[in-house]
């Protein structure tokens, strides 16, 4: 079944082929890519300063579009971008984004109450900066292995394998954002993941209590580590 | 050299560009030393002046859910520890103008006009500011739409939000909505209202009456104590208002905002009965002291159009004209009125307010940039509210 549906789709894709190096944004699915094709670096900076030579590796290169949901602005993070997408519910992205304003809105109000109350010795440690927080508590929240259940001579075994930086966001994100699903809502979601933030920024609460936890599952697993080449 | 393996890794990407800072942050006048409204000239536009504590907290108690100022105003004044307003061009004609009040003649009427987020309620609280400072009496009346629709989340609340009134038997009270308002009235006026007193007697129920020459505060508390008598009792306070001169009474601000909500339509009802504004006693008497057969005060009222969209029974508004939102009875009611036109930011105030951000560390790196400051100001076109909504949730 998977096999003729990959044909079916190798023939309906137009394959696209570029010949000019330029940012090009029409989306298109990876498959109609051969693996001569370089992924793209859309990044405006790039272009205008490295101009291309001719003895340019990238000269003889195709090179893929850049992803249509990347944007130039400059408050564009690619973290929190897949942070959002992740988050997301029923597609209703208007409303994750106002979260995520309402979050760093929380974030800044804490921060700033503090940083004002404190001493002047102290204001240099307080970090104001909300996406600092945020990518520093995702850092906090990011397990080093993960634990995979695998059945071998009909009983199943929990192993530890490791992670690529991909997964690696996509658990911590998971964790906080059931941290934020859990129990019945007292405040305001954006006041709730915010509170969230903080705590992981400070290496404490609920997400990065899941990383530890798996952390101990691998640790206590680490002899069935050769199940799965074996 | 450019290679494969700069391309590969454009995810860890991240903006380090903060060489070349924006125009906001060369600014180096910001704030405004002078803290009374009376005192500013036409040379301090743009600038930002701090409201003192204790003005601040009488014209926005913490204490009830006041709307005298927006909410996300309020938290960034918490998180701040100062509360500052800007000094525009709008404000500095409306204090001008009432400065130059004649006491022994009828009042005049102010009417805010001006497109969505441009600072009508704004320019209102700096009036108020004024008068609070120079011991005017104020009656306030911040957000007039919570008078027209109760936004609570069950029926019974509604139900029990009217009764019948005392005084006249066609009208009906919102003990509720009054209490309120006696409680924001008392606060705001704490030390003029005892020396005003009553000219005539006031009798509530057989057993209950006040005799003349009772204060206001001793009024105020009354209506605190017996809901029922609430609404009765502000329209004692607006009766003494419109018969006393400027010999036993100080002048008098009536602040509206959301003055068209006064000539709307409700969404409750009574009976099974829609409710028209003319039935409500509060609003009967709200009117009467909005028209001009009053001397020693100003009326000012600012318009908003936000009510409109939220209420469902309102018929669409073709501009923002004040004839348009007010409607006949409400244009004919306030008919010789002085026009008040509050414009956008000028590119000016933009960048003056941008760098009071900056000031208060409320927009840190990116944002500072030319190229992040570009943006906001792209993406807001200088309207005052995109850019405070905008600037929230920046880093």
């Amino acid at each position: 079944m998977a096999h003729s549906l990959q044909r079916l789709l190798l023939v309906r894709n137009i394959q696209w082929t570029i010949t000019k190096q330029s940012i090009c944004v029409i989306p298109a699915l990876n498959s109609s890519y051969n693996k001569t094709f370089v992924p793209p670096n859309p990044d405006p900076k790039f272009y205008k300063d490295d101009v291309p030579a001719k003895d340019d590796e990238l000269s003889q290169k195709n090179i893929k579009p850049a992803p249509s949901d990347q944007t130039y602005s400059c408050f564009y993070d690619h973290e929190l971008h897949r942070f959002e997408k992740i988050v997301l519910r029923k597609g209703n992205s208007v409303q994750t984004r106002q979260l995520i304003w309402r979050t760093f809105e929380e974030i800044k109000c804490i921060q700033l109450k503090k940083y004002n109350a404190a001493d002047e010795d102290e204001k240099e440690n307080i970090e104001l900066n909300p996406l600092k927080i945020f990518h520093q508590a995702l850092d906090n929240a990011k397990p080093l292995v993960d634990v995979v259940s695998v059945s071998k001579g009909g009983a199943s075994y929990r192993v530890p394998v490791s992670v690529n930086p991909n997964q690696q966001l996509f658990f911590a994100t998971k964790s906080i954002r059931e941290e934020l699903w859990k129990g019945k809502p007292k405040n305001a979601a954006a006041l709730r993941l915010a509170k969230e933030l903080l705590a992981a920024y400070n290496n404490e609460g609920g997400a990065v209590k899941r990383k530890l936890d798996l952390h101990k599952e691998a640790h206590a697993n680490r002899a069935y580590a050769n199940l799965l080449h074996g | 050299m450019r290679n494969v393996r700069s391309m590969s890794d454009f995810t860890k990407h991240r903006y380090e560009n903060v060489a070349d800072l924006g125009h906001a942050s060369y600014i180096e006048n910001i704030r405004c030393d002078e803290s009374d409204p009376t005192n500013h000239s036409m040379d301090d536009v743009s600038l930002m002046y701090t409201i003192p504590v204790e003005h601040y907290k009488r014209m926005s108690p913490a204490k009830w859910n006041n709307k005298a100022f927006s909410h996300r105003f309020q938290r960034m004044c918490s998180a701040f520890g100062e509360s500052c307003l800007m000094i525009r061009k709008p404000g500095l004609e409306l204090v001008n103008y009432l400065k130059h009040t004649n006491p022994e003649k009828a009042v005049n009427r102010y009417i805010i006009h001006g497109k969505t987020g441009c600072g009508k309620s704004m320019t209102l609280q700096y009036a108020l500011h004024y008068c609070m400072s120079n011991n005017w009496l104020i009656l306030p009346a911040y957000h007039f739409w919570d008078n027209v629709k109760f936004n609570y989340h069950t029926k019974l609340k509604r139900k029990g939000e009217l009764t019948v009134s005392q005084f006249n038997k066609d009208r009906l009270d919102q003990p509720v909505y009054s209490l309120k308002w006696l409680e924001t009235f008392g606060w705001l006026n704490q030390k003029l209202l005892g020396e005003i007193k009553t000219t005539t007697k006031y009798i509530w129920s057989k057993h209950e009456s006040s005799e003349e020459g009772t204060s206001l505060s001793a009024l105020v508390d009354l209506g605190k104590a017996r809901p029922r008598h609430s609404t009765d009792v502000i329209g004692c306070i607006m009766k003494e208002i419109r018969l006393q001169d400027h010999t036993t009474m100080p002048s008098v601000l009536v602040a509206v905002d959301c003055i068209n909500a006064a000539f709307g339509k409700t969404l409750m009802k009574y009976d099974g009965k829609p409710v028209t504004t003319d039935q409500l006693s509060f609003m009967c008497n709200f009117k009467k002291i909005l028209s001009n057969d009053w001397k020693n005060g100003a009326v000012v009222g600012a318009l908003d159009t936000l009510g409109l969209r939220q209420s469902e029974t309102t018929d669409l508004v073709e501009g923002e004209h004040p004839y348009d939102l007010l409607g006949r009875e409400g244009f004919d009611l306030l008919d010789p009125h002085i026009l008040i036109h509050v414009q956008p930011y000028t590119d000016q105030e933009v960048l003056a307010q941008l760098a009071y951000y900056k000031d208060c560390k409320w927009l840190i790196d990116r944002s500072l940039t030319a190229a992040g400051e570009a943006e906001i100001i792209q993406l807001c076109g200088n309207n005052p509210a995109d850019i405070t909504n905008y600037c929230a949730g920046l880093y």
